[in-house]
């Protein structure tokens, strides 16, 4: 099979691409593909998409902005698809919201949210709040029979109480 | 786990097993994440990423999910090893060129799968065999709320999680399934099928993922859109679709059935017969001749093969399973000897 683009070589490379919800089989040779970009890149165009953006840049001057985090600038972006680091979707905000909203038709988060709680953190946690969640965590146990586990638990409880009854 | 035994254990989303597992072969969920204060690994240096790449590997020790699995950096593999990992679905196309400072963790049974520095800092994959997505997410849901506790993820309350690329902030996941679907090919439908499929804003790709070809009438389907809905309201619009194409397929399978029998126990039984006779096959007439197997197998055409023998000979006939289990490089020709000679051993071992 010769390849579909140079019709020279042995074609090796073979891809399905989907272009505007057409389904195009093509069999490439090595360096036709590598030329093409197939392989490695992702057929989801970001460039495409990008080319929504290019709107911006007419009429205005589009000023480019650079990402504190990463040195990265926006036109850097646009030509690799790909943002630096996290700090790029505060730098780039403005722009970002229009390529989001294409993609996605949505620009608001509706998943699982990140609930970190570092030991920093567990510090803002009020002992009354401390107090419910082990209060919780006995009822727990109790159900699941974890006798010795809820006897802990029962001590801390304890504890926390005698801390919320001297402070008052 | 090793290398030597990774590439002989099992893969457990193989074995054929799962509900519909006579059209859907694997459930695949991965879930992207970032480190905060980090470049990502495109853009980072050797020594950030390879500090990332620490933490991450002692988050994961800490997780213990990954208990007797292997967990090795990319710099330690060869080209082979790599290619080897692909063909098992365990890593990207391009996680085979990462840079130093990446990794893979891949757990006992292969059912979880962490890509360290690949286009995000964590590539967080959890396979099933059969239509099990939703037992996809409870697990990969479990593994990343673990992994949250060691590891400071990049997120926004507006955006979710923070991803490299814009098309997967948000949740950052990506569900999938394997589906074979031979009876929509041989009745020509399959085309009306997979552009109803892209027009509800899933999207369709080959056996090995992005930019793969279509072979063996394997199709995955996936999301497209990553931020705006709750991760199981993604899950169940894959799964509405879905179990229409299981309809359509089982439909075709029917048709076939009652419209050309004979024509159809032709084309299993010339599979089956080149598959036990051969001694030179490519990879390519290997998929589809186990396609058409499968079909005769799920059609009750051919009875006694185990359809986990068959779904790990997709993987095991693959050019780096073939060489590094000779422990040699062969070229085409003579890995097209091994290939042939493998498949008769385990169709003559499982009569």
């Amino acid at each position: 099979m010769l390849c579909d683009i140079c019709h020279k070589n042995e074609a090796t490379v073979h891809y399905t691409e989907i272009v505007h919800n057409q389904m195009i089989k093509m069999d490439l040779c090595e360096e036709c593909a590598k030329v093409k970009g197939v392989g490695v890149q992702s057929p989801f165009s970001i460039s495409d998409l990008l080319s929504g953006l290019a709107e911006m840049d007419t009429g205005t001057r589009f000023e480019d902005p650079v990402c504190k985090g990463c040195g990265l600038s926006f036109t850097g972006f646009r030509k690799s698809g790909r943002l630096g680091c996290p700090e790029c979707y505060e730098t780039f905000k403005v722009p970002l919201e229009s390529l989001i909203k294409t993609i996605h038709k949505s620009s608001k988060h509706a998943g699982k949210q990140f609930a970190k709680t570092t030991p920093d953190e567990e510090k803002h946690v009020s002992p009354e709040e401390k107090l419910n969640q082990l209060k919780k965590e006995l009822h727990i146990a109790v159900e699941k029979e974890e006798y010795e586990q809820a006897a802990q638990l029962r001590d801390q409880i304890r504890e926390i109480e005698k801390e919320i009854n001297s402070d008052k | 786990m090793n290398l030597a035994d990774l590439i002989d254990s099992k893969s457990e989303w193989l074995n054929g097993d799962g509900p519909n597992s006579d059209i859907v072969i694997s459930s695949r969920i991965r879930l992207a994440r970032n480190i905060n204060g980090y470049p990502f690994p495109h853009r980072g240096e050797h020594k950030t990423n390879i500090e990332v790449m620490e933490k991450i590997l002692s988050a994961i020790d800490k997780t213990g999910f990954f208990k007797d699995g292997f967990v090795v950096k990319m710099s330690d593999l060869t080209d082979l090893d790599k290619q080897m990992l692909l063909e098992k679905h365990l890593i990207s196309k391009e996680h085979l060129i990462a840079q130093i400072g990446s990794a893979v963790a891949v757990s006992r049974k292969h059912d979880l799968c962490i890509m360290i520095n690949e286009e995000d800092h964590l590539r967080i994959q959890v396979l099933k065999a059969g239509f099990r997505l939703e037992e996809c997410w409870d697990l990969i849901n479990t593994l990343d709320s673990e992994l949250e506790k060691y590891l400071d993820f990049a997120y926004s309350p507006d955006l979710g999680y923070l991803t490299s690329c814009p098309t997967n902030v948000g949740t950052g996941m990506r569900a999938s399934v394997m589906i074979h679907l031979p009876g929509l090919v041989l009745m020509d439908l399959i085309n009306k099928v997979m552009q109803a499929v892209l027009k509800l804003g899933l999207a369709v790709r080959g056996f090995y993922g992005e930019g793969s070809e279509i072979l063996g009438n394997l199709f995955q389907v996936s999301n497209q859109i990553t931020l705006g809905k709750k991760e199981k309201e993604i899950i169940s619009g894959i799964i509405r679709v879905i179990d229409l194409v299981i309809e359509h397929e089982r439909n075709s399978r029917e048709m076939l059935r009652k419209t050309g029998e004979e024509k159809l126990k032709d084309r299993v039984g010339r599979a089956y017969g080149i598959l036990t006779n051969a001694h030179l096959i490519s990879t390519k007439e290997t998929i589809a001749l186990l396609s058409a197997l499968r079909l005769g197998m799920d059609m009750n055409y051919i009875e006694g093969i185990d359809k986990g023998t068959i779904n790990e000979l997709f993987i095991l006939t693959q050019p780096a399973h073939l060489q590094l289990k000779t422990g040699q490089t062969l070229d085409p020709d003579a890995r097209d000897i091994k290939r042939a000679s493998l498949i008769r051993n385990r169709l003559e071992k499982n009569k």
